[in-house]
């Protein structure tokens, strides 16, 4: 840690001072905004220059730069297997663009990948920045293939140019409601209430809301919902009203580092329940959450988007991924790997370079061999890929695994949270 | 149930209270006696945190123990960036200090960005997880510790300014600076010490509760905003307020959770903020000069 | 605040010499050939034209009147929610909603200025009671569903269609921006001429004793906060129409006032053009450091800050000070 941190403050000084000269320069800088650095110009006429935009640096930098590992090794698999073979063997070539996680910063990424020739563009793993660039991506008619964004909307505007493989937060939040439902009854403990915890974004907002409104179809009743801010110093009270609730099973929505802190103040407060389940959770089904929270983990679930456990093309894409980048490949870059398979898929069908051909051949995607816990990857008229499917997930000795649907589970489920 | 979760809402409102308390405390001793609005308060704040957090991961001492390494270290860092920096335009109009410290946050938080990343980190301590349970209420003892420290830190300021040579040339300085120049007191110094103590404090405070809090480069901001509030109710340069202050807006918190939802809750404070500004600037405790 | 005087005129209206009004017009000429020459920088030139806009509405306020606001994004969040509302759930049109936008600011800035001049906040209070209305509509926005809760608005594509403000190309709003921000500059200089213009400075410089001279200064801040709300208000509605998509967090948030408030203080505070040299300076910054560090962000927040102390300290007369003590002292040594 220290000897990377002195790299990084030695990197920083020297182009600090380059970058104050620089900074003087003002009107004429603005120029300077043509020249992309990021750009390789040794693009050669056979290339096919594909984007991307995620949030490579700020708050969800992580992330980020999980998924663009995604997308490439994807587009590597692809260039090493002989790349677009319809295309004599032509390669992929991906282009970065960082959104810094603002959605003001999607219109700039888009026109340059636009200007840079790429066919399509892959993004943006969040929702607010996905919307405004997939509406740009419409608007010039470049194919925008979603990696990671939940919002229903993404696939709800009537856009013929934006597609989607991941499940939406309506196809989640039912579908977790369905797996709660068929787990209870295999397991013979009746649920009847929810008190649902979730974070005060669109994120957590809309998967709630989903919830509450189909639990009535399978026999439960969200009692409670109880929203918090990320930004919070304490979310005691909240956690309070939860366990005050006295619910059956208590349902969780947040982010990354939310679900660590939220885990840790139910078991703080001793909150019980049947079970703690979350719905999209970017903690409870994440490799690193165990890591954080130890034994307090087990036993918790997840409804949430997952590789498809016992496919053996993902055991190959999760070990390639391990051998390559040294970590394991989390859900969401799972999504980004898939979506760039999906593309190069479209391309190879369209045997062209031309926009318009992708997309119609992405439409017309029927693809069944990849990673994901479904059928065949269809989209719909609306973008969406029709049978995506989420799939639950439990800690269980340490580990997260798929415990339903059946034909997917790696192991039997816990079902209820032993005291 | 209904009721346990009253009182556990008031609890933790009041011991995250104190440590708001500790972290206004030292903002309002800035202001007090240099009538500096410090913006960088947050930042020192964040560096408090970084501190703890590093001494616990590489050092490996006791996270209350890195407290006693926060102290100097926030004590240096403040003394200088008042020599360097705020004292050259100490008589500058009062926009110029707020702008230079504003200038200074934003430095100094995204250069935790560069050096740092923005990634949330978590201290791996045994703390987090003893609790104390009587009976349905839950008291964590990362939080009580935290309490504690904040208070114990708060009555040592209380007494140093109260009873020591010290205290009372501080108090001089800060009511009546020519004055006390006439009588031989160092202003200088004395300004550069009460800085150095305020950064300690805030430095303190952020080190306190990173045993159960995440810690990252804009953690700062959480909090300055609720210490400009508490300073404001408590009244400008009033330790005491200050004190109170910051366990009137932890449970005022505590409450707005408990009736509104999301970040609702806030408002109540905000609106507290904006009463106070209105009708009474100099706080509940302020005098016509702080 | 500059801690020294602004510089003294002797006519009401600063005067500006023939040669000087010629660069002026060649500089628009060129502005105006610029969509055909270098179309790539389209979307920094908007981005630098709005915040020019937006920081000369809190100059009006901040610099000529010496009431420093940290919280400018309400008006900002504000004009850009209410023509987005409009146009969302009436159909009405931008252009019609971008006035409700400026009224609604001028509204609330008027409310606030109310609250705060009557009860004689001034400085580091004003600062952050504009600061807590601004936390308080984020807030707001975040929790009530009716104008979109966290999710935020988004603005139904219709292609081209300028009677919507809404334009498959930048150029339209290049112009839209560029002449807002001539106007907003006329608007200024005219001011400056006026004798609220004078009672501006003269509030600014000494409260109490233009108080004793008769001056209005309720009056005078009063009317200083509705020109700075309503224009920063518009801002807001250009920025909707041109992104498509608001949320609480990009508009509401304090990182947004703090951007709309940079640019005329590091421009220079109190001058016509001080906001936007400040966003020709700061604007391009943040893409250049953007493009050169991708892995770390926010390094333009850090040169930001570090500009910000140096022009406290140095400069506190902003850029435009820096200029004019250099064309002085050429002047100097020409004659």
């Amino acid at each position: 840690m220290t000897n990377a941190n002195k790299k990084r403050e030695k990197k920083g000084i020297s182009r600090r001072e380059f970058i104050k000269t620089t900074a003087t320069l003002g009107a004429a800088a603005a120029v300077g905004s043509i020249g992309f650095p990021n750009v390789l110009r040794g693009a050669t006429p056979q290339d096919i220059v594909v984007g991307h935009i995620h949030p490579l640096s700020g708050f969800l930098g992580f992330d980020g730069q999980e998924l663009k590992k995604g997308v490439m090794l994807a587009a590597k698999k692809i260039n090493d297997a002989g790349g677009i073979k319809s295309l004599d063997g032509a390669k992929l070539k991906l282009i970065d663009a960082d959104s810094e996680g603002k959605p003001a910063l999607a219109i700039p990424a888009v026109e340059r990948l636009h200007r840079a020739g790429a066919v399509a563009i892959l993004g943006c793993y969040q929702s607010s920045v996905t919307l405004v660039a997939s509406q740009i991506a419409e608007k010039l008619r470049v194919p925008f293939v979603v990696s990671v964004a939940v919002a229903d909307k993404v696939t709800g505007r009537g856009f013929k140019y934006t597609f989607r493989t991941q499940p939406r937060a309506e196809q989640m939040a039912s579908q977790t409601v369905n797996y709660i439902k068929k787990i209870t009854e295999a397991s013979g403990v009746t649920v009847k209430t929810i008190a649902y915890l979730h974070d005060n974004t669109a994120f957590g907002t809309s998967l709630s809301e989903h919830v509450v409104k189909y639990a009535p179809e399978y026999g439960m009743e969200v009692i409670t919902r109880v929203a918090y801010s990320p930004r919070a110093a304490d979310v005691s009270t909240e956690v309070g009203k939860i366990k005050a609730a006295g619910a059956d099973v208590i349902m969780d929505t947040g982010y990354f580092g939310d679900g660590v802190r939220v885990l840790r103040m139910m078991r703080e407060m001793r909150v019980k329940a049947k079970g703690i389940i979350g719905c999209g959770n970017g903690a409870f089904s994440h490799p690193k959450f165990v890591g954080e929270l130890g034994s307090m983990t087990e036993y918790i679930m997840d409804g949430n988007y997952r590789a498809n456990p016992v496919s053996p093309l993902t055991e190959k894409a999760f070990s390639q991924y391990k051998k390559t980048y040294g970590t394991e490949m989390g859900p969401s870059t799972v999504f980004a790997y898939q979506s760039m398979l999906v593309l190069a898929d479209a391309i190879e069908r369209a045997k062209s370079t031309d926009r318009d051909a992708i997309c119609k051949a992405l439409s017309e995607t029927d693809m069944t061999q990849h990673i994901l816990p479904q059928g065949p990857i269809i989209f719909g008229p609306d973008g969406q890929n029709k049978n995506a499917q989420a799939a639950m997930m439990q800690v269980l000795k340490g580990k997260v695994q798929v415990v339903w649907p059946k034909q997917y589970s790696e192991a039997d489920f816990v079902f209820p949270h032993p005291s | 149930m209904i009721i346990s979760f009253i009182f556990q809402s008031l609890l933790n409102g009041i011991l995250v209270g104190g440590v708001y308390s500790l972290m206004a405390m030292g903002l309002t001793l800035i202001f007090g006696v240099m009538k500096v609005v410090n913006f960088a308060h947050g930042s020192l704040i964040m560096l408090g945190m970084y501190v703890a957090y590093w001494s616990v991961a590489l050092l490996h001492v006791d996270p209350y123990v890195s407290i006693l390494i926060v102290f100097p270290v926030l004590f240096i860092i403040g003394a200088s960036f008042q020599k360097f920096l705020i004292n050259p335009i100490i008589n500058a109009p009062e926009h110029n200090q707020l702008l230079l410290t504003l200038g200074v946050s934003l430095f100094m938080e995204n250069l935790a960005v560069f050096l740092w990343s923005p990634d949330y980190r978590v201290m791996k301590t045994s703390y987090a997880e003893i609790n104390f349970y009587i009976g349905d209420i839950t008291i964590s003892l990362a939080r009580l510790l935290a309490f504690c420290f904040a208070m114990l830190l708060a009555a040592i300021l209380y007494v140093v300014l109260t009873r020591t040579d010290l205290g009372k040339a501080i108090r001089a300085a800060s009511e009546e600076p020519r004055g006390a120049l006439l009588m031989g007191i160092n202003i200088k110094r004395i300004y550069l010490i009460s800085f150095g103590i305020g950064a300690a404090c805030a430095g303190v405070g952020g080190a306190a509760i990173t045993p159960f809090f995440p810690v990252y480069p804009y953690v700062g901001w959480l909090f300055v905003i609720t210490c400009f509030v508490v300073v404001v109710l408590g009244g400008m340069g009033n330790i005491l307020g200050a004190f109170v202050g910051g366990l009137i807006i932890g449970l005022a918190d505590s409450v707005g959770a408990m009736l509104l939802p999301g970040s609702m809750k806030s408002i109540i404070s905000f609106t507290i903020f904006i009463l106070i500004l209105l009708f009474k600037p100099t706080g509940l405790f302020g005098r016509e000069h702080a | 605040m500059p801690s020294r005087p602004m510089q003294p005129t002797t006519h009401l209206r600063p005067g500006f010499s023939r040669k000087a009004w010629i660069s002026l017009g060649l500089v628009l000429v060129a502005l105006h050939l610029l969509p055909w020459v270098i179309p790539n920088v389209l979307h920094v030139m908007i981005m630098i034209f709005l915040y020019a806009i937006m920081g000369q509405g809190w100059n009006v306020l901040g610099g000529y009147v010496g009431q420093f606001s940290f919280g400018h994004s309400v008006f900002f969040g504000l004009g850009a929610y209410v023509s987005s509302l409009l146009f969302v759930n009436l159909g009405w049109s931008p252009w019609f909603g971008i006035l409700f936008s400026c009224a609604a600011g001028i509204v609330l800035g008027l409310f606030i200025g109310f609250l705060s001049f009557r009860y004689g906040l001034k400085g580091p209070f004003f600062a952050l009671i504009m600061l807590a209305f601004a936390e308080i509509f984020h807030i707001i926005a975040m929790e009530w569903k009716a104008v979109g809760g966290a999710l935020g608005i988004l603005i139904p594509l219709e292609g081209n269609s300028p009677a919507l403000m809404q334009f498959m190309d930048k150029e339209p709003f290049y112009f839209i921006t560029l002449w807002m921000m001539v106007g907003s500059l006329y608007l200024v200089w005219k001011m400056e001429g006026t004798r609220m213009g004078l009672y501006f400075l003269a509030t600014r410089e000494d409260h109490d004793a233009s108080e004793a001279l008769g001056v209005d200064t309720f009056k005078v801040q009063m009317v200083a906060m509705a020109i700075s709300a309503g224009m920063t208000a518009m801002g807001g509605t250009i920025y909707a129409q041109y992104l498509l998509y608001i949320d609480p967090d990009s508009t509401f948030g304090l990182a947004n006032s703090v951007e709309i408030m940079l640019r005329p203080i590091i421009g220079g505070p109190g001058t016509i053009l001080g906001p936007l040299l400040g966003s020709v300076v700061l604007t391009p910054l943040s893409e250049i450091t953007r493009l050169a560090f991708q892995s770390y962000s926010g390094v333009h927040l850090m040169i930001y800050g570090l500009i910000l102390v140096v022009v406290i300290m140095f400069l506190p007369n902003g850029i435009i000070g820096l200029v004019r003590n250099v064309f002085y002292k050429m002047r100097k040594r020409a004659g």
